[in-house]
C-alpha cells in the first residue's frame, strides 16, 4: 500500500521536483506566513497597548488638574470626551483611594476599585483575552493623585489580526500555487529531455529495436541521450547476433518462464517437433516429452525450481507431431531472480538420432558378434562385470556355461564353412530363445558360445540345480534336429559351468573355470555337462604346463627308454618292457603316470609311440646282434590313439624292416580299454601283425572290463596280471583268488601269464605256486637305462 | 474590573485641605504640596489631601457645602468660610504681602492709574482680594470708575492674569506678591518683559481654617507645626518654596478688618457677592 502510494506520488522525476519543491515551498510559506503573523500580532499589540497608553496618558495629564480640584463634573467631561474613541471599554478615573471620580459609565462614579496597583510604578499594562487595560497614575507636581483606567476591547485587534493571518494563508497558498504550476512548468522543461529518452526506452521495451533518441546539446541529458543511443546500438549488435544464433538450424532453443510459460521458440525446435510456434505455445512440455523420460525431466526441473540446482542436461526423447520419437541432448539453464526464483528458463534441444544411431551401430560393432548377432566377448567382459556386481549386492548366485559345440570342426570341415555359419546362426536362435529374460548369451568365439546366468539361488546348492536345469533345457533344444540348406544335422554341445558369487573370483578366472569344466565335459564324451572343481583347475593347470613342455619334449630329446627285467620262474632273463621316462630340465624324472594321459589327449601320443617303437627297434637290432641278448624280446606300450592310427601296421612293418629285427622278438602291450571301441579293428590288426611274429600282451588285465569272448578272438600271447593284485598278494585273499583265477584263465586259453609288481619272495613264491611262468618288478630289478640294463645281464 | 462601594484600606483618616485657586493647580501642588508632606510626616495618624480647585467659584463650593476638612481662604473668603461653620487657626503669610500688585510690559510707560480708563484689566476672579477687589480699590481711589472707566475681565487665576498682560490681552494685569514671585521664578524670560507698576496698600494675609467637627487636637496639632515652621531648615525650606514669609498665630476675629473693608468696597464699588 505505503510502496503502491510512493510509487503513485514520486513515481516519475517530475513528480518528485514538483513534490519537493511544493513541500519547500509551504514550509517556506508556511513559516514566513507564521512569523508574519507572529511579528503582525506583536505590532499590532503593541500600537494597541501604545494607543491605550497615550489615550491613558493623555487623560491623566488631561485630568490631574480636576482630580487635584475633586472636580467630578469636569473629570466627567473629560471621560465623556474619549468615550467616543473606537473599541474602549472603560475610561476610568480614580482617587487615590480607589474611589472612581468619573467613568464612562456614569453609574460607576462614587464607587470603589479594589484591586490597584500597590508600590511606585506608575503605569501597569494587563492583556486579557478579550481586552488591554492600562492603569496609569495621574501625577501632579511629580506627585501620583490618583489612577486611570484605560480598557481598549481586543475585538477588533483580533479581527484585525484574523484579517491578516487570513491574508497571509492565502499570499502563501496563492505563492504555493504559483510555485506548483512554475514547478510543473520548469520541471517539464528540465526533463523533457529525460522524457524523450524514456519515450525510446519505452518504445525499445515494446520492441522497436531501430529508434534512438538523437538528441543534439552539450549537457547531461545529451550525454546520457548519447550513452544511451551507443547502448542501444551495442545491444542491436548483440541481439542481432543472439537472433542469429537464435535463428541458426544447428539447435532448437526455447526460452520459457515459470509464470509466463513459453517466451520464445526457434524455428529448428518447431521443425524438430514438426508444429508450428503457436502450435508450440499452446502445448506443454509434458505434451511433448516421452512418457518415459517424464519423470527424469520432472525431477530435474523441480530441484532447478527449488534452487538446488542451476541447470541440468539430460538424455532426453520427444514426440513429435506425427509420433516421431526423437532421442535428444536436452541442456537446460535457468536465470534466476533477486530472491533466487526463477526468471527465465532456457533450454537447448539438440536432436541427437543420428549420433544414436551411429552409436548403436558402433555398439554393435564393438559388441555383437556380426554373424550370430549375439554380444561378442567384448560385451561379455562388461555384463560379466555387471553380473559380479549384481550378484556382490543382491548376494545370488549367477553362472557361466561355456558351451562347446561337438563336432562342429568336422562339420565346418567336412560342409563348408558357410553351413557351419548357419549351423551356429541357428544355435544362437535356439540359445537365446530358451534363456531367460536378464541372461546373457554370447558367442565367445568359433563354436564357443557363453550363456551368463543372473539372479540364481543365493544358496550355492540350489543355484546348481537351477543351473544344471537350465543347460538340460539347452541341451534339449542344442539336440534338436538342424535343417540347413535342405539337409538335416545334429548337433550337441559340451557345457562346463562355474558358479560365482559376488566379487569372490574375477570375471577372467570364471571364464577359464567355466572353460576348464567344459573341456572336462568335453572329455567326459559328448554331450555333457561338468561343473567345475577347484581341485581339478589345479590339476589342469599343471596339465597345461605339462602339455606346453611335452610338444618340445621330443624335439629336445627329454625321453629316454628305461628297461625293466622281465624273468622266468627259474629267474632266466627274458626280455625287457621298455618304459619311457621324461627327464624334464625342471621337473627331473617325470613319470609316464603323469605325462601319458597328457600325451594322449593332446594327441603327442602318437609322435611319442612313433618314438618309442623305433628306440625299441633299435635296441633290439643291437641286442640281436649281440648272443648273449639275442634271444632277449622287447616290450613295448601302444595306446590306444596309436593304435587306431591308419598307419599303425605300415609303420611297425617299415621299422621292423629297416632295422632288420626279429619280429618274434618284438612285443606290443596293449590296454584293456583299447580292446572296447572298434574291437574289429583292433581284432583286424592284431591279426596282421600277429601274423608276422609280433606278440601281443594284455597290459593291467583284470582292472578293466575285458569281456572273454574277446579274449578268445584276440591273437594275444600274454596276459600281463596287474601289479595292483600282486601288491596285495600274502594280505588280500581276493587279490589271490583272482590272481589265481586269471593265471588258471591264462592257461586254460592258452595263453603265457606274466605278473608285474613282483617286490616281494612271497608274492614271487605264490604266483609260482598258482603257476605263473613270467615275472616283473623290484624283487629282479626297477626299470634302469639301457647301460645298467645290460650290465645286469650274465655274460 | 471590580467595585466595591467602600475602600479597599481604610486604615487612615484623611482629611482634605482645599487651597484657594491662588495658583493653578500645577503651581498649587508643587507649592503647597511639601508642606502636606511635612504635616503628613509630623501627624502620622492622619493623612491630609491637599486639593484644588478650578476656579475661587468651584472652591467657594466646596466650603459652603463643608466638604474640606482644612482650607486655605483668602481673607474675604476666611469670612465666608466663618459663616460655614470653619474657624481660623493661623495666617498664611505676612500681613504685609497681603496687598494688589499691577503688572504691565515693561514698554508700558503709563503714569498714573488714570490712564488706565478705556483700557482692559485682568483679575483672577472678582471675589479675589489682594487681586481684584483690594487693586479695583485702588483703581477707585485713584478716580477710576471701575464698573465703567475700564473693562475688568477675570481670568480665573493668578498667572492667567499676568499672561494676559505679558500676551498684550490687557495693559495691565492685577495679582499680589506670591503669584509675582513665582512666576518671575519659574518664567524668568516672560517676568523680564513685565514689572509691577502699582501696588495696593497691604490689608491682612490668607488663613488656615479648620471645619468646626475637625478634631481639636490634631487641630493644635497643625497649628503648633504652622506656626513653628521657620524654626527648623525643613520648615524653612518649604516657607521659602511657598513664597510666603511664615505662618502665625491668628483668629476668626483677626478677620474683622477684611469684613469691614469689604462692606468699604461694596458701599464704594460694586458687591462681591453674587455679581
Amino acid at each position: 500500500m505505503i510502496k503502491k502510494l510512493q510509487q503513485l506520488v514520486l513515481g516519475t522525476l517530475r513528480r518528485q521536483i514538483i513534490i519537493g519543491m511544493t513541500i519547500v515551498v509551504t514550509l517556506t510559506m508556511g513559516l514566513f506566513v507564521w512569523d508574519t503573523t507572529q511579528r503582525q500580532q506583536a505590532i499590532k499589540i503593541e500600537q494597541y497597548k501604545e494607543q491605550v497608553v497615550a489615550l491613558a496618558d493623555s487623560l491623566a495629564t488631561s485630568s490631574a488638574v480636576w482630580v487635584a480640584s475633586r472636580d467630578f463634573s469636569g473629570l466627567q467631561e473629560i471621560v465623556n470626551g474619549v468615550s467616543h474613541y473606537p473599541n474602549l471599554k472603560h475610561a476610568i478615573v480614580i482617587g487615590l483611594q480607589g474611589q472612581i471620580q468619573a467613568h464612562s459609565d456614569q453609574s460607576k462614579v462614587g464607587l470603589y476599585i479594589t484591586e490597584l496597583p500597590q508600590g511606585s510604578d506608575t503605569q501597569y499594562v494587563q492583556l486579557s483575552t478579550n481586552s488591554i487595560n492600562v492603569t496609569k497614575a495621574i501625577i501632579l507636581a511629580e506627585r501620583k493623585i490618583g489612577w486611570i483606567i484605560i480598557g481598549l476591547d481586543k475585538k477588533f485587534y483580533l479581527e484585525e489580526i484574523t484579517q491578516i493571518k487570513i491574508k497571509s494563508v492565502f499570499y502563501a497558498l496563492t505563492a504555493i500555487l504559483f510555485s506548483v504550476i512554475i514547478t510543473t512548468l520548469a520541471s517539464r522543461y528540465l526533463t523533457r529531455r529525460l522524457y524523450i529518452i524514456q519515450k525510446v526506452a519505452d518504445e525499445v521495451q515494446t520492441g522497436t529495436t531501430h529508434l534512438r533518441v538523437n538528441m543534439q546539446g552539450t549537457d547531461e541529458a545529451a550525454l546520457l541521450a548519447k550513452q544511451f543511443d551507443s547502448m542501444l546500438d551495442s545491444l542491436a549488435l548483440r541481439e542481432a547476433q543472439l537472433a542469429s544464433f537464435y535463428s541458426l538450424d544447428l539447435v532448437g532453443l526455447t526460452v520459457t518462464s515459470p509464470d509466463k510459460g513459453w517466451i520464445s521458440i526457434n524455428a529448428c525446435l518447431c521443425s524438430m517437433l514438426e508444429y508450428s510456434e503457436e502450435q508450440l505455445k499452446r502445448m506443454t512440455w509434458a505434451d511433448l516429452t516421452h512418457p518415459d523420460d517424464l519423470a527424469a525431466d520432472l525431477e530435474q526441473f523441480t530441484k532447478l525450481l527449488a534452487n538446488e540446482i542451476n541447470g541440468y542436461s539430460m538424455e532426453k526423447r520427444f514426440i513429435s507431431r506425427t509420433n516421431k520419437i526423437i532421442t535428444t541432448m536436452l541442456v537446460v539453464r535457468c536465470v534466476r531472480k533477486d530472491d533466487g526464483s526463477v526468471d527465465y528458463v532456457m533450454a537447448m534441444v539438440q536432436d541427437i538420432s543420428k549420433q544414436k544411431a551411429d552409436a548403436l551401430q558402433i555398439e554393435q560393432l564393438a559388441y555383437f558378434d556380426p554373424l550370430t548377432k549375439l554380444p561378442n566377448r567384448r560385451l561379455l567382459n562388461d555384463r560379466l562385470k555387471q553380473a559380479l556386481m549384481f550378484s556382490d549386492r543382491s548376494r545370488h548366485h549367477g553362472a557361466l556355461l561355456f558351451l562347446d559345440l561337438d563336432n562342429f570342426k568336422t562339420l565346418n570341415d567336412t560342409l563348408g564353412h558357410d553351413v557351419g555359419d548357419m549351423l551356429l546362426q541357428q544355435v544362437a536362435i535356439r540359445l537365446k530363445s530358451i534363456i531367460r529374460e536378464g541372461d546373457t548369451v554370447t558367442r565367445f568365439g568359433g563354436d564357443e558360445f557363453i550363456v551368463l546366468l543372473e539372479g540364481l539361488n543365493s544358496n550355492a546348492v540350489i543355484a546348481a540345480v537351477e543351473t544344471k536345469s537350465i543347460v538340460t533345457s539347452i541341451q534339449e533344444a542344442i539336440n534338436q534336429p538342424y535343417n540347413i540348406v535342405g539337409h538335416t544335422y545334429f548337433s550337441t554341445t559340451s557345457i562346463g559351468a562355474s558358479l560365482f558369487l559376488g566379487h569372490q573370483t574375477k570375471p577372467d578366472e570364471l571364464l577359464k573355470q567355466a572353460d576348464i569344466s567344459m573341456y572336462q565335459a568335453k572329455k567326459s564324451g559328448r554331450n555333457i555337462f561338468r561343473f567345475f572343481d577347484p581341485q581339478m583347475q589345479s590339476t589342469i593347470l599343471n596339465r597345461v604346463e605339462l602339455e606346453r613342455d611335452l610338444l618340445n619334449a621330443l624335439e629336445n630329446q627329454q625321453f629316454q627308454l628305461y628297461y625293466q627285467v622281465q624273468v622266468n620262474s627259474l629267474n632266466k632273463c627274458l626280455g625287457a618292457e621298455a618304459l619311457i621316462r621324461w627327464n624334464h630340465p625342471e621337473r627331473g624324472i617325470v613319470s609316464p603316470l603323469h605325462f601319458i594321459p597328457l600325451a594322449e589327449e593332446t594327441g603327442i601320443i602318437i609322435e611319442v609311440g612313433r618314438w618309442v617303437l623305433e628306440s625299441a627297434c633299435i635296441q633290439l637290432k643291437a641286442w640281436q646282434e649281440n648272443s648273449n641278448t639275442v634271444d632277449l624280446s622287447l616290450s613295448i606300450n601302444v595306446s590306444a590313439k596309436q593304435f587306431h592310427q591308419a598307419d599303425f601296421i605300415e609303420i611297425i612293418k617299415n621299422l621292423i624292416a629297416s632295422y632288420n629285427i626279429n619280429p618274434t622278438r618284438l612285443k606290443i602291450e596293449l590296454t584293456e580299454s583299447l580292446l572296447l571301441n572298434n574291437t574289429e579293428e583292433v581284432i583286424n590288426k592284431m591279426s596282421e601283425l600277429s601274423s608276422i611274429g609280433i606278440q601281443f600282451s594284455l597290459d593291467d588285465f583284470g582292472t578293466g572290463y575285458s569281456s572273454l569272448q574277446y579274449l578268445k578272438k584276440l591273437p594275444l600271447y600274454q596276459l600281463k596280471i596287474d601289479k595292483s593284485f600282486v601288491r596285495d598278494l600274502g594280505i588280500d585273499s581276493n587279490d589271490e583268488i583272482i590272481v589265481k583265477t586269471i593265471i588258471s584263465m591264462a592257461h586254460s586259453l592258452g595263453l603265457n601269464v606274466i605278473a608285474e609288481g613282483v617286490e616281494k619272495k612271497e608274492q614271487h613264491q605264490y604266483l609260482i605256486t598258482q603257476g605263473c611262468s613270467n615275472f616283473q618288478g623290484y624283487l629282479f630289478s626297477k626299470p634302469v637305462p639301457i647301460d645298467v640294463f645290460e650290465s645286469l645281464l650274465p655274460r | 474590573m471590580q467595585y466595591s462601594t467602600s475602600p479597599s484600606n481604610n486604615t487612615m483618616v484623611t482629611y482634605r485641605f482645599a487651597i484657594h485657586p491662588l495658583h493653578n493647580p500645577q503651581k498649587l501642588f508643587e507649592t503647597y504640596q511639601p508642606l502636606v508632606d511635612y504635616l503628613n510626616k509630623k501627624i502620622p495618624t492622619i493623612y491630609i489631601e491637599l486639593e484644588a480647585s478650578r476656579d475661587y467659584p468651584a472652591f467657594e463650593k466646596k466650603f459652603r457645602a463643608r466638604e474640606p476638612d482644612l482650607l486655605l481662604p483668602n481673607p474675604w473668603q476666611t469670612l465666608q468660610a466663618m459663616d460655614n461653620g470653619y474657624h481660623v487657626i493661623a495666617m498664611a503669610g505676612n500681613a504685609d504681602d497681603f496687598k494688589g500688585i499691577f503688572i504691565a510690559r515693561k514698554d508700558n510707560d503709563m503714569k498714573s492709574p488714570i490712564e488706565l480708563k478705556g483700557k482692559r484689566v485682568s483679575y483672577p476672579a472678582p471675589t479675589a482680594l489682594a487681586a481684584a477687589i483690594m487693586p479695583q480699590y485702588f483703581l477707585h481711589s485713584h478716580g477710576i470708575d471701575i464698573n465703567n472707566d475700564i473693562d475688568n475681565i477675570y481670568v480665573g487665576s493668578q498667572e492667567s492674569s499676568i499672561m494676559n498682560v505679558y500676551l498684550g490681552n490687557v495693559i495691565v494685569g492685577a495679582t499680589w506678591p506670591p503669584p509675582w514671585r513665582a512666576f518671575k521664578k519659574d518664567n524668568p524670560e516672560q517676568a523680564k518683559q513685565l514689572k509691577v507698576i502699582w501696588q495696593t496698600p497691604a490689608l491682612i494675609n490668607n488663613s488656615i481654617m479648620v471645619r468646626d467637627d475637625f478634631p481639636k487636637l490634631v487641630s493644635k496639632k497643625i497649628q503648633h507645626l504652622l506656626v513653628s515652621l521657620a524654626d527648623s531648615a525643613e520648615g524653612k525650606a518649604i516657607i521659602t518654596n511657598m513664597e510666603t514669609a511664615l505662618f502665625s498665630f491668628a483668629k476668626n476675629e483677626d478677620y474683622d478688618v477684611v469684613r469691614a473693608y469689604i462692606e468699604n468696597f461694596e458701599e464704594k464699588v460694586r458687591p462681591v457677592e453674587n455679581n
